[in-house]
C-alpha cells in the first residue's frame, strides 16, 4: 500500500478507545503511524494490528509525568531533537524543584517533631521528678504517640527514655508511670 | 477555549488547531467505568476525528469548533476574550509552567 505523502502521523493516547481506531484507519489509508501511549504492551498489540492489515506503524512511549522522555528526537531528527532536549530541560528543572521543595518539607517537619518531642521529654521527667504522676504519665503517653509517627525520632526517643529510667530514682518513679521493663 | 489563541499564536505557521466533539457517551472504557451505556462507537468518534485531520476541505481552516463532522458554535464563554485569558494565566500558574511563576522559584533559590 502506498504511503499517501510519505509522511509519517502521530496519534497520542491511540493504545486503545478512539484512537486506536483513529491509528488503525490512517495504517489502513498507507500512512506510517505512530501509536502512542503509555501501555507498551496495549501499543505493540495496536502496531501488530496495524501491520498485519498491510500497514507500517511503530509504538513510541508517553511518559505518564515528564513527556519529555520518549523518544520523539530519534523519530523526528534535528527540529524534534530540539524540542525534546529543551523540553527535557525544563522537565530536569522542574524535577529538581520538586525534590528540593519535599526535602525542604521533610527537614522543616522532622526539626518541629523534634522540638515537640524534646519539650515533651524533659516535662516527663520534670514531671517524674516532682512526683506528679498524672503529668508524667500524660506527656509520656504524648511523646510515644507522637514519636511513632517517624522512625529515626522513635529511636531516639525509645534511647533517651532507656537514659531517663536509668536516671531517674526507683522511688520517684511509680511503675505506672514508667514502666521499667520496657524503654 | 484554548483552541481560539492558538489558532491565532500559529496563524501562518502552516499549522492549524481546531477543538472537535467526536461523538456522545462513545463506547470507551472511561464511558463504560463512568457508570454511562453508550450512545455512540468508537468508530463514529474515529470518522470525526479523521474527518478534521484530513479532510482537504478543512485545509487551512483553524481556531474552529466542530461537533461531529459538522462545524458549530463553541460554547459562548469561549468567544470571551478575557474569560479565554483569565482560564490560560490560571492554567499556566496551576501547572507550574508560567514564566512568571517559575522565574521567581529560580530567583528564590539563589
Amino acid at each position: 500500500m502506498a504511503n499517501p505523502n510519505g509522511k509519517t502521523v502521530l496519534v497520542t493516547g491511540s493504545t486503545d478507545g478512539v484512537g486506536r481506531v483513529v491509528a488503525k484507519r490512517l495504517g489502513e489509508q498507507g500512512w506510517r503511524v505512530l501509536v502512542h501511549g503509555r501501555d507498551r504492551g496495549r501499543g505493540e498489540r495496536v502496531v501488530a494490528e496495524i501491520k498485519d492489515a498491510g500497514g507500517a506503524a511503530d509504538f513510541l512511549a508517553a511518559d505518564p509525568l515528564f513527556p519529555c522522555r520518549g523518544t520523539a528526537a530519534g523519530r523526528f531528527g534535528a527540529a524534534g531533537h530540539e524540542a525534546a532536549r529543551s523540553s527535557h530541560q525544563q522537565c530536569r528543572h522542574r524535577q529538581r524543584r520538586v525534590a528540593r521543595d519535599a526535602a525542604d518539607q521533610r527537614r522543616r517537619l522532622r526539626t518541629a517533631l523534634r522540638r515537640e518531642l524534646s519539650f515533651r521529654l524533659s516535662a516527663h521527667a520534670s514531671a517524674i521528678a516532682a512526683g506528679q504522676d498524672q503529668y508524667a504519665r500524660a506527656h509520656r503517653q504524648r511523646l510515644v504517640a507522637r514519636a511513632t509517627s517517624d522512625r529515626l525520632c522513635r529511636r531516639d526517643v525509645d534511647a533517651r527514655l532507656q537514659r531517663l529510667a536509668r536516671l531517674v530514682p526507683e522511688q520517684a518513679c511509680p511503675d505506672h508511670v514508667y514502666d521499667r521493663s520496657r524503654p | 477555549m484554548f483552541t481560539i489563541d492558538l489558532a491565532r499564536d500559529l496563524d501562518g505557521s502552516g499549522v492549524t488547531v481546531n477543538a472537535l466533539h467526536p461523538a456522545t457517551y462513545m463506547n470507551t472504557t472511561m464511558v463504560r467505568q463512568s457508570g454511562v451505556t453508550p450512545m455512540s462507537s468508537v468508530e463514529q468518534g474515529a470518522d470525526a476525528i479523521l474527518n478534521l485531520a484530513t479532510s482537504a476541505a478543512l485545509d487551512g481552516r483553524s481556531g474552529l469548533f466542530f461537533n461531529g463532522q459538522r462545524e458549530a458554535r463553541a460554547d459562548a464563554q469561549a468567544y470571551d476574550a478575557g474569560a479565554r485569558q483569565r482560564l490560560k494565566t490560571l492554567s499556566l500558574e496551576l501547572s507550574g509552567l508560567s514564566s512568571k511563576t517559575s522565574a521567581s522559584v529560580e530567583s528564590s533559590r539563589r
